[in-house]
């Protein structure tokens, strides 16, 4: 087994199906078939309802906001993406959010350097996302049970450390920045979050890291099969993960100016709703970070035509709950035609 | 038939195994030890009657969730169904005296008459969500996982939408008939799901439909191939569980005499934590109804030891969560254990 010769060659080779599919369907004539095509004629249909509906969504202001608050549910979904990707599920990100801000919370009126508590939440982050892979791969729960029972724990524990008193960050130096800053005239958490992206992306599609991750989330027994550590990386999609939506939770402190035990709660869903969104496959291995990164663009600007046209907080739920249903939907219908396609 | 009772089924048992096979009932012995020395109000009848009308929604809702584990899918909705149901009810009651020239719902918030529509409409919305999930997971394939978790935020915004307040069942004819009419200690509603348990843990020991429900959760492709029709018995799996979610429902809403879109908030993750310390394994294919009653018993016993210390919420929400990741961290490990005996 050890000196197989086709193990060498998967890493590096260019019969890497998954991972190279989607970048050669935007350049074939088949683009229309794509996932990225529908994704882009939902923007445009979204923006040509809002054109219709609420015209005074077209400021400056208001795609400000939009980038905004797109990017901090945009970056847990970015998180959700990879353990999506791997073909697992992290319902635990929102109460991630809230643990690891909470800790750091509570490290800020006492020490002087600003570093600490940022660098606190994201190795929190990174531990908790980590603790959800030991208990998925190394005790072998289904990620459902695990994330479930993490995020009711972590979100108990956020509470418990601080008996659900609320920290007020009062502009404190990185979070101010990164929570609502702005570098030429673009918002700071929209650069990091498209950073992120752009990062992500070149590590999914490039190295062959980002085949194995695809590899893995396609048919994890044969990635095993070939060599792949299935485990760890599937414990490094969970650790990233954690680690992601800690960085979310930061910037969301800065923009509220205040830290709050229960300030993840819906992020979870929505992060998943907006990695479905944009293409990523609920089974793994199939989907792409720019498709999360426009999901999560068209998602927050669906939301922002809800509140501009004054239909308040819970349509905003049942636009969750509905484009999680019928997206889904949508492209499973889609993938049984293009698999019947392929049969004839 | 799982993989605990071929580990434990010899003929002598010792005190420690025989402890173990039957945890939940020492869990229980335990609470209510503990709930008798810690509280004075623990054995009062009030408070004995209390546990009850909760045991019977947390029981209901347990059952729920571990019909749907035992054929191998998931449902997230049964909380939010809690409000959702009634409020379809007394909404499509409201439509239909407003159409006769009367009124229903009094200053947006009171009603006193119409617990026949809020029962009627809470059964029917059940059965449709029992139809919508298992028409979502049998005609696309989608896991019940993602349709109830988007179902929970759709459901609960509609809720709202609906009904924005809360609603009060002012001197509503038959609204107390449920969870405040009491035979001794035990409410009606308590009574219906001892007989509904009983009935449907008959049905699941002794007949075909156990077998069959049990073949879809174990196996779906073998059991297709040995002639189950494994689509319809998830259906109707689907349908005992929206079912068990809107008795629930009526439940709280009798007992509280009102309808308030946050009721059942939550609950349907003590669900989960129910049907896993009580045995259903998370991939289907065992657990028993007794075992869940027994843990819902214990559960909510827990809680109100908590609730009789006057304890915070977080201190809930943090031990839930730990009793899932044990038990199921405990399932995984024996199951792994009967693996290696075979």
């Amino acid at each position: 087994m050890g000196s197989n010769p086709k193990r060498t060659n998967l890493g590096g080779s260019g019969d890497a199906l998954a991972a190279t599919k989607t970048k050669s369907n935007i350049m074939s004539s088949r683009f229309f078939s794509t996932d990225a095509f529908l994704l882009l004629c939902i923007l445009a249909v979204v923006l040509v309802i809002g054109a219709i509906w609420t015209p005074r969504m077209y400021t400056w202001n208001n795609f400000y906001n939009i980038l905004r608050t797109a990017s901090y549910v945009g970056l847990v979904a970015l998180g959700s993406s990879l353990v999506l990707l791997v073909g697992e599920f992290d319902l635990s990100a929102g109460s991630i959010i809230s643990l690891s801000s909470m800790v750091a919370g509570m490290l800020l009126g006492k020490i002087t350097n600003s570093w600490i508590p940022i660098v606190v939440t994201l190795l929190l982050g990174l531990l908790c996302g980590f603790l959800n892979g030991i208990l998925v791969v190394k005790l072998r729960i289904p990620a459902l049970f695990a994330t479930l029972g993490t995020m009711q724990f972590y979100a108990g524990l956020a509470m418990l450390i601080t008996s659900n008193v609320s920290v007020f960050v009062y502009d404190y130096g990185i979070y101010a920045v990164l929570g609502k800053g702005s570098v030429l005239g673009l918002p700071v958490p929209a650069i990091v979050f498209v950073v992120c992206a752009i990062f992500l992306n070149f590590l999914l599609t490039r190295t062959k890291f980002g085949k194995e991750f695809y590899y893995t989330g396609t048919n994890a027994r044969a990635a095993w099969l070939s060599g792949i550590n299935v485990g760890n990386l599937k414990i490094i999609a969970f650790s990233l993960a954690g680690m992601i939506a800690s960085i979310s939770g930061i910037a969301i402190s800065g923009q509220v100016n205040q830290i709050t035990s229960t300030m993840g709660i819906g992020y979870e869903l929505s992060a998943i709703a907006i990695a479905i969104l944009g293409g990523i496959r609920m089974g793994g291995g199939r989907g792409t970070i720019l498709g999360t990164l426009i999901g999560a663009l068209t998602f927050q600007i669906m939301l922002n035509i809800l509140t501009l046209s004054g239909l308040g907080t819970y349509a905003e739920q049942v636009l969750k709950g509905a484009l999680l249903v019928i997206i889904v939907i949508i492209y499973c219908v889609m993938d049984e035609r293009k698999a019947r396609r392929r049969l004839d | 038939m799982n993989a605990t009772s071929i580990i434990t089924n010899k003929k002598h048992k010792s005190l420690g195994e025989l402890l173990a096979t039957n945890y939940l009932l020492v869990f229980i012995a335990v609470f209510i030890v503990a709930g008798a020395l810690l509280s004075k109000s623990f054995f009062t009848i009030p408070n004995l009657r209390s546990i009850m009308v909760n045991i019977t929604i947390y029981a209901f809702l347990a059952i729920g969730q571990s019909i749907m584990m035992m054929v191998g899918e998931m449902n997230l909705t049964l909380g939010v169904q809690m409000a959702f149901g009634p409020i379809v009810g007394i909404y499509v009651g409201n439509l239909i005296y407003r159409m006769q020239g009367k009124t229903l719902i009094v200053g947006s918030m009171f009603a006193s008459q119409g617990w026949g529509y809020i029962v009627v409409g809470t059964l029917v919305s059940g059965v449709l969500l029992g139809l919508l999930i298992g028409f979502i997971r049998i005609k696309f394939k989608i896991a019940t996982i993602i349709t109830t978790l988007g179902l929970t935020y759709l459901l609960f915004g509609l809720g709202v939408l609906l009904e924005p307040y809360s609603i009060l069942l002012t001197n509503m004819p038959g609204v107390k008939t449920l969870g405040q009419t009491f035979i001794w200690i035990f409410p009606i509603g308590f009574l219906i799901l001892i007989v509904f348990a009983g009935v449907l843990s008959f049905l699941l020991r002794y007949t075909k439909f156990g077998q069959r429900i049990y073949a879809t959760g174990n196996n779906e492709k073998a059991a297709l191939y040995l002639g189950v029709r494994t689509n319809v018995w998830k259906i109707v799996a689907f349908l005992i569980s929206t079912f068990c979610g809107s008795m629930a429902g009526l439940m709280a809403t009798s007992r509280l005499e009102s309808i308030d879109t946050m009721q059942g908030n939550g609950l349907q993750f003590y669900a989960i934590a129910i049907a896993v310390i009580s045995g259903v394994r998370v991939n289907g294919e065992s657990g028993t109804i007794e075992k869940v009653m027994l843990g819902s018993v214990a559960l909510y016993l827990l809680i109100n030891i908590f609730n009789l210390m006057a304890l915070q919420v977080w201190y809930k929400t943090t031990i839930i969560g730990a009793l899932i990741l044990i038990a199921v961290i405990q399932q995984t490990l024996t199951a792994r254990k009967g693996i290696e005996l075979k």
